[in-house]
């Protein structure tokens, strides 16, 4: 006779329990299971070709999180959006909290809990198209905004960063909200030095393929919004539009200068967004539009037809 | 092709291993490399192409190594041993083996082998075993009348012959049917006659393994000893009923030797490629393979 289980029903909320640690580890590392992973684990993810790596970059609060938690959100909610079916993820405690962070996020219920310095950073989804056939993997780095901070002074930082070194395609965030106002001297240059250091450093790969998105970019609306409240003229209303447009084209040409010499973005990869814009059946368009080139494959290798000598064979006959 | 394995691995890592690490494999592999049987290069075929793990090269490689890896490295691996190999000079038999193995398979390698596959399998040396194929498996290895007696008579048992005896022959033949005689005999007929062709090569395959001594008898024939086809669902009498329908058109025999080809490469390889397949079998895929080139080029091109 087998011994009795003892089980023992918990009634309370449950809490993350802390791991044995090692000498030296991190106090922070995430002890929830299918949480975010670190670097070191991504070679271990099973799949049968190389995953797509699509790196979140961007200084601390410019909304990566948020980003990411959209897009996972899109794909539970509406993948037909996308064109794909969602099959499988090894990180959804991950993918959730990040929901979560959107959540609070979005109703002002708190300021969000930023992804943490020493957290787990990689995400990761399996996706099929929209029969679930032609499967594969795709890799999210969102590395903590604090650990961007740090690399725009410290070179060491810089190079531990093989997310970016190896990013099949990376997402250079720009915060509207701290680029919009008069006084966005001190962004502008954090943002120029962290390009810059990871540049001198050999960072950017040229087989990368290159995102720039202004992120938040409602924010411009509403202060046009505001700036027309109480004003009846229509021609004055028309002119302060003009102003608040001009001055928007006059910031995003300020970062383009910045991001030129450094990396190629092309035109069309160029996106205006709000990371929260996925109320449901009224999405950010542009949002869902850079979603979608994001998870969209590289074409996998096929096999070289030189291969393929009986082919070869008939034709001669 | 220079046949590098840290340029090999890109193709399933994220982030490439550190220098130490890939001369660890790099040597571990050509270690296993050096001195590899037919059936471990077939294995290591099987697990490039067709992703069924080769257990024995795994564990080969963990013990060189005194570490373990990612399921999926293991395969980029198998991959560079069957690049190493390749670039190697082989010679008789096994110059014709082991290339042919190779791209019967390649024909049938499932998603996410190919990037690995071009980058380390060098595919102009099978222009030199080609030339090595139309040299020396041409039909008069075959004694004529023995070829008359074979087609004249219904069943291998009619022709009295002793299949055993005739082993060699039986290779060569099959070895000829790939190549020179389906194009020479069968290429401009339509699919009725061709039926005496799939009979006979399924004949052939059906007696041969129904032969005891097959799974006892040493060299030459030890490679089949631990074949067995008819363990699975599919077996070669199922394919051959499949085959010889006798109300199907042209169309539908492409879909009939799809069904073979899908057999012969994956149901057969999963079901008993993990005892290996044998030469021959690989030269009846070969000749299902021309035939379905030829019917698909007749009808859609």
């Amino acid at each position: 006779m087998s011994e009795p289980v003892n089980i023992k029903l918990n009634t309370e909320i449950a809490t993350p329990q802390a791991t044995q640690q090692t000498e030296g580890a991190i106090i922070e590392e995430s002890t929830y299971r299918y949480d975010a992973l670190q670097n070191v684990d991504v070679n271990r993810l099973s799949s049968t070709r190389r995953p797509t790596l699509v790196t979140l970059f961007g200084i601390s609060e410019c909304g990566k999180t948020t980003f990411v938690g959209s897009l996972f959100a899109i794909l539970c909610r509406r993948p037909q959006l996308l064109k794909s079916t969602f099959i499988d993820s090894d990180t959804l405690t991950g993918f959730q909290r990040r929901v979560h962070t959107r959540f609070l996020s979005e109703k002002g219920l708190s300021e969000p809990p930023r992804t943490q310095r020493r957290a787990g950073s990689i995400l990761n989804i399996v996706l099929g198209d929209e029969h679930g056939d032609n499967q594969r993997m795709m890799v999210f780095s969102d590395l903590s905004g604090e650990i961007y901070n740090d690399a725009a002074s410290k070179d060491e930082v810089v190079l531990q960063q093989t997310a970016v070194k190896y990013a099949d395609k990376l997402v250079i965030f720009v915060d509207t909200e701290k680029l919009l106002p008069a006084k966005n001297n001190a962004y502008k240059a954090s943002f120029q030095s962290l390009l810059t250091r990871f540049k001198e450093n050999s960072m950017f790969s040229q087989n990368t393929e290159y995102f720039l998105v202004f992120n938040k970019a409602d924010l411009v609306k509403e202060k046009t919004n505001k700036a027309v409240e109480g004003i009846t003229d229509d021609v004055e209303i028309e002119k302060i539009r003009d102003e608040v447009t001009n001055l928007w084209k006059q910031r995003k040409l300020s970062i383009s200068n910045i991001v030129s010499p450094i990396v190629a973005v092309p035109s069309n990869n160029i996106y205006e967004i709000c990371s929260k814009g996925i109320e449901y059946e009224n999405e950010d368009t542009k949002l869902i539009e850079l979603f979608n080139r994001l998870i969209t494959e590289k074409t996998p290798a096929s096999l070289s037809p030189e291969y393929n000598w009986i082919q070869k064979l008939v034709k001669i006959k | 092709m220079n046949n590098n394995l840290k340029d090999i691995l890109t193709e399933v890592l994220v982030f490439p291993y550190d220098v130490a690490t890939i001369e660890n494999l790099s040597e571990a592999c050509k270690t296993y490399a050096e001195e590899l049987s037919l059936s471990e290069y077939e294995a290591c075929v099987l697990h490039l192409c067709l992703d069924i793990p080769d257990t024995s090269f795994i564990k080969a490689i963990n013990a060189s190594t005194k570490s373990t890896f990612p399921v999926h490295v293991y395969r980029a691996l198998a991959g560079y041993v069957v690049g190493l190999v390749l670039s190697t000079d082989q010679e008789g038999v096994d110059e014709l083996l082991y290339p042919l193995a190779l791209r019967n398979v390649l024909k049938c390698q499932q998603p996410g082998s190919a990037g690995i596959i071009n980058k380390c399998i060098d595919s102009s040396r099978f222009d030199a075993i080609e030339s090595y194929w139309y040299k020396n498996a041409k039909i008069p290895a075959i004694d004529s009348d023995l070829l008359k007696n074979i087609y004249d008579k219904d069943s291998w048992e009619d022709s009295s012959l002793e299949i055993e005896d005739q082993f060699e022959h039986i290779k060569s033949l099959a070895k000829y049917y790939c190549r020179s005689e389906f194009e020479k005999s069968y290429a401009a007929k339509t699919f009725q006659p061709n039926q005496e062709a799939y009979a006979f090569m399924n004949k052939v395959a059906q007696d041969l393994t129904s032969h005891s001594w097959l799974y006892v008898s040493a060299d030459p024939v030890k490679v089949f000893k631990n074949i067995n086809v008819s363990g699975g669902l599919a077996t070669l009498d199922t394919i051959k009923t499949q085959l010889r329908g006798t109300d199907i058109n042209t169309n539908t025999n492409i879909e009939k030797t799809s069904v073979f080809r899908r057999y012969i490469y994956s149901n057969d390889y999963q079901e008993i490629g993990k005892k290996r397949i044998s030469p021959l079998h690989f030269g009846i895929a070969v000749f299902y393979e021309l035939l379905y080139e030829y019917l698909k080029s007749e009808n859609y091109e």
